[in-house]
């Protein structure tokens, strides 16, 4: 080690380190997210060929798919659930947790919509969040490799944000975006 | 930021006098660990210098590598350790960061 600009390059690296990490978290989150909302729509059709009682069903399947999402993501929150990514709580910072916390709010609030409104919008709601999910992909890999980590999440839920409007879905929805998107970038500033 | 400082430390931590493990450690330190894919990504080397530099770090005992199972297979996974933690926070310090 001989000068500052040595030291610079090793502090760069490590705050390299910490963005990858971050959105690989956030990638992993929205694929689980993605991934269970595609699977109870596909599931839900797929049942409703044969089964009279689809309300009942429709609620069962979403009830059990929850209780999975909350036990996965939990893993990230506390010690107690640790999951098989082998993933350290405490390494995990605060506006992930908010992103967390904005996916379970939205989570709920689109089963209290099916609650209520049974199958009425399911297919346009789990079409966006699909939608979303497929995006967030490329829009990944293209800012990755321009090293503009940041835009990324912001892309991510822009996107999210779009296809929530665009579905029929419940207003309040629409706070959650762009609040988790603005604490975001408060709290980045607070960063290493 | 008191360069000359640190400097003389990093003399003291020989395994350290280099950009590259230097850099790795103060990653471990932020986010505690990481998998072989995210530190070849943030370092951009190669597998090989990659390697070869968590080893050296791994044998003067600042990090822990361990083979962790996945879905996709085994996966080298960095973690830093207490000593590790001691050295970067020191570093750190003189950083001002």
């Amino acid at each position: 080690m001989k000068d500052e600009a040595e030291i610079k390059k090793s502090l760069e690296m490590a705050r390299r380190l910490f963005y990858i990490k971050e959105i690989d978290l956030v990638r992993w989150l929205l694929d689980v997210y993605g991934v269970f909302a595609l699977a109870i729509f596909i599931s839900t059709y797929l049942l409703s060929l044969f089964l009279p009682r689809l309300e009942v069903l429709g609620i069962g399947l979403l009830v059990v798919s929850t209780i999975d999402v909350i036990e996965t993501i939990s893993g990230l929150s506390s010690p107690k659930f640790a999951d098989f990514r082998k993933l350290d709580p405490k390494s995990i910072s605060l506006t992930i947790k908010i992103s967390i916390f904005g996916l379970i709010i939205s989570y709920f609030l689109f089963i209290f919509h099916y609650f209520f409104y049974p199958l009425l919008y399911l297919q346009f709601i789990l079409t966006g969040v699909f939608i979303e999910l497929s995006f967030s992909y490329p829009i990944y890999h293209m800012l990755r490799k321009l090293n503009e980590k940041d835009h990324f999440l912001i892309a991510s839920y822009v996107i999210m944000g779009v296809c929530v409007a665009l579905t029929p879905f419940n207003y309040i929805s629409l706070l959650a975006i762009p609040t988790v998107t603005l604490l975001y970038e408060i709290l980045r500033k607070g960063e290493p | 930021m008191e360069v000359d400082k640190l400097i003389q430390l990093l003399k003291s931590h020989k395994s350290l006098n280099t950009s590259v493990r230097l850099g790795i450690l103060l990653g471990l330190y932020y986010v505690k660990s990481a998998w072989f894919a995210q530190l070849l990504e943030s370092t951009r080397l190669n597998k090989a210098e990659l390697y070869q530099h968590l080893r050296v770090l791994e044998k003067e005992g600042y990090i822990k590598l361990e083979y962790i199972p996945t879905v996709r297979g085994k996966r080298l996974r960095a973690s830093i350790t207490q000593k590790g933690e001691e050295v970067a926070k020191e570093v750190l310090k003189l950083l001002n960061e």
